[in-house]
């Protein structure tokens, strides 16, 4: 050790405090030269200074440690020595907790393995008297049985005089821990805190009573189930065996946890039942807000009390985060420990979920929950929604009293009795619509077994029977067999309708659809998820048909629905599956904004349905769609030339993708085809057409060649190829797409086609084979007047390659009616700031030049060119296409015989 | 046992140093007996066990309605007999840990015992008498706040001092034994 200080007169060492204690108080930034100043040139009071404030700002309790390493030494009283206590052998100390020590055991002399805790008193027990107290209670606990108690399972006393107990082992995680490590939501919180009460009322009727109610003593198992520790332990174990000392052994044992006892515990009055409420209430009020309801760290015994007697906790929504700090960002934690932000959080507490974290709270016992199990009930009254008794409690207060004064007793009652009834009409529809479920499940195995018996080739005289077949028959059948029983013909017309849609069936598709959610809303109302699952899959369809118009309100009102429907009812225990349906809706809404050209709405919903995805990543129970939303965001983004933000979001995407799904993933091909569409439309064709034939190759090894996306590989690789100048290998790959989708689909083509088909005829247009690209054109034209309600940007492409056909063809003045209507739809989607209609205007001035109208061509390049050059930058292909444009627009100026 | 330790207290309080010599046997008694008995509790960060086996001799010793001075100066004598017990069995710690042979170490031994040149709290007991040396009343204030367990409040009152200069003591003195303790 230094001896510096050995030689430290008074004077020096008041001269250190000094400058020490201003230094502590100067701002950071100024301090050295405070030092410097304060000292004088003096070095060596210099660098007391410097090493004190080092240390002071080291901020570790040193000191403190110290002493309380050396009193946890001096009190364990070397408790590892035990060898074997009772027919246990001792394998480890699980803890000092209570009023002893805890021991690992193990019983091995039988066949199985049983681990056990075992807890031994230090004190001894002393009297007869005191012994004979100590084994009937003992009995009482051994009878105690509950699947959410841990067992007493033995007892006695050591060779040397200390009374033991033998329980099971729980091996677990604390009660708060465990909610919060698994980001719990309120409902699934309550519901492990339902399952505490339980048990606690279990053993209250047997008139035992906890004492030491607290997080550390409730563990919950590998299972989930929680279990209670140490039921009635700290009496049996307490060293209160001569009455006289009562009083204050209580107040001793309040230091063990004073944060969970209640005001008469801390008082050393007698405790009841009720003291284990309160307990409750305490535990739940930090399992609702994450802080417990007074703050008495760092006070004093004395300062405890009358907290603990005279302080009205603050409600739970109130006190989100923690008492001393309620920073935002201390409220946010809490939150998103519970899957919410603060204020919903704040939301969900306020009112009913306070009133009965209060109840439980009331300084008087007898103001309190009469039983563990009226608290249990109170809070499933409120998950479903029904009138609470601690609201009521408040409420009935406040009638009565006004009814004191007033003297008009009915109108209360009445109002009750109406809202009763209201409930009870809501349970019993939603038990009839579990009832009716139940028996879907039934019927639609009988039924399908019949479905398969009739769909052999000898029934269908076929050759070969296709899924198709087995489906028409399924169809045909639901209408008749099924009639008088509406839920299950309900279900399975929902997935013959899904089965139909997935084929490109499209009428079918709708025909069932539309009957499933008919019978749907009759049986369960349109506001329930039973109909919304079918209003969402219409929206599916219609949105592949193109039809946005019909899609988007359907999308709507299904969102709505599944956010109206809280867990309580339809999803009641499943509020991830609510989360799926929730995030569905919105990615789909999403699309249908994306369509109708209105990116920022598109944009939000989209990342709000992200959102909900990574909260569900890891659930089981639902398939990660987080990476093929953000895919589907990138997509977009895309559209909107944001390249940098969409491409990030991919690589983000394929990390996720890449953990869950694996590198050679149809996902990971999904998001590698998009990252080439990305590089593609940045004018990066090399690595476009490297990033396409990865994804193509990926696909192509796990699917069919005449698979959809393995013909979308096709399609995206040969138009890539196209504008790498090799139109003959762009042809052969789109044609093959085309071909396949004949030979699948036949005539005429759906929806999904058009695109093939325009993405065909452009390569014919490259290649001079201008008759077989009009046909294609006016084919492609036709399948989207035919199922596409709403003139949307595919029209618009459509238009824009007939265009460029007829100024190809020569015949400028066709080409410049299609690109004016071309140029119109876009204009009224997306406006004249957009790339896409820029591009269109710039070609447009193509067919101009071609019939010599040199002054509107130039009005048009000069419109579109600024616009092609912000959104997709100077050296893009369209770009470089309208700069050459303007080229030979000038050209033809300056040259003599331009005079038209 | 508690109106006497009450009485002890209050006489020691009006000046009567006599009642000290009688107190401390029965405190340190209380403590030592407690400090084998006693538990770890619950909160291991916040409170001190040391500050928890005082609290409950102090119940146990204290008649309840005693006055809040007296229940200070209690705190203050079993602050240090807290410490006297500690050290003592820290020191008993040690000489186990060398087998019982507190005289010659082999070189092998000497170094083990190098690298466990962390400071323990032989080399607290040892800072604090020093700092008792340069400055009698912090080493008094550490003592109470870490080993009795008194708030600011308590020990102002016990020594007679302002809460406001327990503070500035006790920020020196940590500051103070940090340092010195990790050279």
């Amino acid at each position: 050790m230094s001896s510096r200080t050995d030689s430290v007169s008074s004077q020096q060492w008041a001269l250190l405090q000094r400058i020490f204690d201003q230094a502590l108080e100067v701002p950071e930034d100024t301090r050295d030269s405070f030092i410097d100043t304060a000292c004088q040139g003096d070095q060596i009071l210099r660098k007391q200074v410097d090493a004190l404030i080092r240390a002071a700002e080291a901020d570790e309790e040193l000191v403190g440690d110290l002493i309380r390493t050396a009193a946890d030494q001096v009190l364990e009283k070397s408790p590892k020595t035990r060898k074997q206590i009772g027919a246990f052998k001792i394998v480890d100390v699980i803890g000092t907790g209570g009023m002893g020590v805890v021991y690992l055991g193990q019983r091995s002399d039988r066949e199985f393995d049983q681990q056990v805790a075992i807890k031994i008193l230090h004190d001894e027990l002393g009297s007869d008297e005191a012994l004979l107290r100590f084994r009937t209670e003992r009995q009482i606990l051994a009878d105690l049985n509950h699947p959410n108690i841990a067992r007493l399972l033995d007892g006695g006393q050591t060779e040397d005089g200390l009374p033991y107990l033998v329980m099971e082992y729980i091996d677990g995680v604390p009660l708060v821990e465990y909610c919060d490590q698994r980001r719990l939501g309120i409902d699934e919180r309550l519901d492990l805190f339902k399952q505490v009460c339980a048990a606690v009322a279990v053993a209250h009727r047997s008139l035992v009573v906890h004492r030491d109610l607290k997080p550390g003593n409730i563990l919950v198992d590998s299972e989930g189930t929680p279990k209670l520790l140490d039921f009635g332990i700290a009496k049996v174990l307490s060293n209160r065996f001569q009455p006289t000392d009562l009083a204050k052994t209580q107040l001793g044992e309040r230091l063990l946890t004073p944060d969970y006892a209640s005001p008469e515990q801390v008082q050393g009055l007698p405790i009841t039942t009720s003291s284990d409420i309160y307990s409750l209430g305490v535990l739940l009020y930090q399992l609702l807000c994450g802080t417990r309801p007074f703050r008495l760290v760092d006070k004093t015994p004395a300062e405890m009390e009358k907290i603990i007697l005279n302080d009205v906790p603050l409600p739970p929504s109130q006190a989100i985060g923690t008492v001393l700090k309620r920073s935002e960002g201390a409220r946010a934690i809490a939150a998103d420990r519970r899957g919410l932000t603060a204020d919903a959080l704040q939301k969900k507490l306020a009112g009913e979920l306070d009133y009965i974290v209060l109840m439980a709270l009331k300084k008087e016992p007898q103001r309190r929950y009469v039983s563990a199990s009226q608290l249990a009930s109170d809070l499933t009254r409120y998950q479903q929604g029904l009138p609470i008794a601690a609201v009521k409690d408040t409420r009935r207060y406040h009638a009565r009293k006004f009814f004191q004064r007033n003297r008009i007793p009915v109108t209360a009652a009445a109002v009750l009795l109406v809202s009763l009834l209201g409930f009870s009409i809501m349970s019993y529809q939603q038990a009839r619509a579990i009832a009716v479920e139940k028996s879907v499940s039934e019927n639609s195995l009988d039924f399908l077994t019949e479905v398969f018996r009739a769909s052999t080739p000898g029934e269908l005289q076929k050759e070969v029977v296709t899924a198709m077949d087995i489906l028409d028959v399924g169809a045909a059948r639901v209408e008749t067999q099924l009639n008088d029983q509406p839920a299950p013909r309900a279900t399975l017309q929902r997935i013959i309708g899904l089965a139909y849609a997935s084929n490109q069936n499209a009428e079918k598709a709708f025909e069932h659809l539309e009957s499933s959610l008919e019978t749907r809303t009759e049986l369960y109302g349109i506001d329930h998820p039973f109909s919304a699952d079918v209003l969402q899959n219409l929206g599916d369809l219609y949105l592949a048909q193109g039809n946005v118009e019909k899609a988007r309100p359907l999308f709507e009102q299904a969102l709505a629905v599944y956010r109206n429907s809280v867990s309580r009812r339809y999803f009641r225990g499943n509020n991830i599956k609510r989360q799926g349906a929730i995030q569905n809706a919105l990615g789909d809404l999403a699309a249908a904004h994306r369509l109708m050209g209105e990116f920022e709405i598109a944009e939000g919903y989209f990342r709000e349905a992200i959102e909900i995805a990574k909260g569900l990543e890891g659930s089981e129970q639902h398939v990660n769609e987080e990476p093929g939303l953000m895919e589907r965001l990138s997509n977009l983004l895309q559209e909107r030339g944001r390249y940098a933000e969409a491409d990030e979001m991919l690589e983000a995407a394929m990390v996720i993708a890449r953990r869950r799904f694996g590198d050679d993933s149809l996902m990971m091909a999904r998001l590698v085809e998009s990252l080439a569409m990305s590089q593609h439309a940045q004018d990066n064709l090399i690595d476009a057409e490297e990033l396409y034939r990865k994804a193509m190759s990926i696909r192509e090894g796990k699917l069919a060649p005449s698979a959809p996306v393995v013909l979308a590989s096709k399609r995206t690789l040969g138009r890539l190829l196209r504008d790498r100048q090799q139109p003959e290998e762009a042809l052969v790959l789109l044609e093959e797409v085309v071909e396949q989708n004949r030979k699948y689909f036949g005539d005429p083509l759906p929806f999904s086609s058009g695109t093939d088909l325009v993405e065909l005829s452009r390569v014919l247009i490259n290649l001079g084979q201008f008759e077989e690209a009009e046909s294609l054109l006016d084919e492609a034209w036709g399948i989207y007047v035919r199922t596409s309600g709403k003139r949307d940007a595919r029209y618009a492409e459509v238009l824009r390659e007939q265009g460029n056909l007829y100024v190809a063809m020569g015949r400028p003045d066709v080409a410049i009616t299609k690109f004016g209507e071309s140029v119109t739809l876009l204009r009224d989607m997306f406006g004249d700031d957009y790339w896409q209609t820029a591009a269109n205007i710039s070609e447009k001035a193509e067919a101009h030049m071609a019939l010599g109208q040199h002054a509107e061509a130039k009005h048009l390049l000069d419109a579109s060119e600024p616009v092609l050059h912000r959104f997709l930058g100077p050296d893009h292909r369209l770009s470089r296409a309208a700069t050459e444009r303007r080229g030979r627009l000038e050209v033809a100026v300056r040259s003599p015989d331009a005079g038209a | 046992m508690s109106s006497s330790v009450t009485q002890l207290l209050g006489a020691w309080r009006e000046g009567d140093d006599a009642a000290l010599s009688e107190l401390t046997p029965l405190v340190y008694q209380e403590l030592r007996r407690l400090a084998g008995s006693y538990m770890r509790g619950e909160r291991k960060g916040h409170t001190l066990q040391a500050t928890a086996v005082v609290n409950e001799a102090y119940m146990r010793m204290v008649d309840m309605d005693v006055e809040w001075q007296n229940r200070a100066h209690f705190f203050a004598i079993a602050a240090r007999l807290m410490r006297r017990i500690l050290v003592d069995h820290a020191k008993a710690h040690r000489r186990q840990k060398r087998g019982g042979k507190d005289t010659t170490l082999s070189l092998e031994e000497a170094l083990v015992m190098g690298e466990e040149r962390e400071p323990d709290l032989i080399h607290l007991d040892e800072a604090l008498s020093k700092l008792s040396e340069v400055d009698e009343r912090k080493s008094q204030v550490v003592e109470l706040h870490f080993f009795g367990g008194l708030t600011y409040d308590e020990i102002a009152e016990a020594m007679s001092i302002s809460a406001a200069t327990v503070h500035r003591d006790l920020r020196m003195a940590k500051a103070w034994l940090n340092n010195e303790l990790q050279n």
